[in-house]
């Protein structure tokens, strides 16, 4: 708390904040052209536990559009969420979602 | 080396002596650019896939100046370079330890001689990582695009010279790593 601020600048500062940082954060999985397609749908499955319709239509979005947001949330489980894409070989990175 | 095959919780196939020798010494060159030691990695295996050799570079809080290394190595962040250096500065040690637990764990479960393959699920998920992380470091190093299938069928990779040699390694490699897929989702 910050009693020695005026009223209404707390309470906008608060407010600011606050709609920042509910912005969710997302991972992004980009294309390239080594990855195999087979692969990437068992990589989906495997770390987020998509089941195999989900994965598929992500691993296309991937393929066809150049790259799809496969997760979301908080920002360190976002950056767990790259770090593992990255030691399958799959080319991600995070961001907050705008 | 034939297709794998799914019996209960292991992953099967019988792998030739040149073809085992081949993946030791690729997955063994990857291993190494991923610890920085040079001195891993035979050439015995009489084909030359000097294509691999990159001299390694790169402090923790960049990415490597390999392109290879950096493809298996990426930036977290595509749009905030402060960001970025500051995760790979907290992870990059702890994904190459990955990577080269997955390298080592594919080693130890390929006879050397060749034979039988026999894999638990964990190890075969090891091997998909690894094979993949020695696909990623040839494409970037053969500038593999999304035309490449039209090359090959045009015939611009065919012949004996070493490029033509490793982008046939690295098809080979496509499809045993297609196929073991298709084995551990079965």
């Amino acid at each position: 708390m910050s009693p020695t601020l005026a009223p209404d600048r707390v309470e906008q500062t608060d407010l600011d904040e606050r709609v920042d940082a509910d912005r969710p954060w997302v991972t992004i999985v980009w294309n390239d052209p080594v990855n195999l397609m087979g692969y990437v749908v068992w990589v989906f499955q495997k770390l987020f536990g998509y089941d195999r319709e989900k994965a598929t239509k992500l691993m296309l979005d991937v393929h066809h559009k150049g790259r799809a947001v496969v997760s979301s949330g908080a920002r360190e489980r976002m950056e767990h969420d790259v770090a593992r894409l990255h030691a399958a070989g799959l080319w991600a990175t995070l961001r907050q979602d705008r | 080396m034939t297709a794998f095959w799914r019996s209960g919780e292991t992953v099967c196939a019988v792998v030739d002596e040149p073809e085992a020798q081949l993946v030791r010494r690729l997955v063994t060159d990857v291993q190494a650019m991923l610890t920085g030691d040079g001195t891993a990695g035979g050439s015995d295996a009489g084909l030359d896939v000097g294509v691999l050799d990159w001299p390694e570079a790169g402090s923790p809080a960049t990415p490597p100046e390999d392109p290879a290394l950096a493809r298996l190595l990426p930036d977290g962040y595509s749009d905030d370079p402060d960001a970025a250096a500051e995760l790979r500065r907290l992870t990059e040690r702890s994904l190459r330890d990955a990577k080269s637990r997955a390298a080592q764990r594919l080693l130890d479960s390929l006879p050397g001689d060749g034979g039988s393959l026999s894999l638990d699920l964990p190890t075969a998920e090891a091997w998909l990582a690894a094979l993949n992380d020695v696909r990623l470091v040839l494409g970037t190093r053969l500038n593999v695009t999304e035309d490449t299938a039209e090359n090959q069928a045009r015939g611009l990779h065919e012949g004996d010279d070493p490029v033509a040699v490793a982008y046939q390694v690295y098809c080979w490699l496509s499809v045993v790593q297609d196929d073991l897929v298709a084995a551990v989702c079965a």
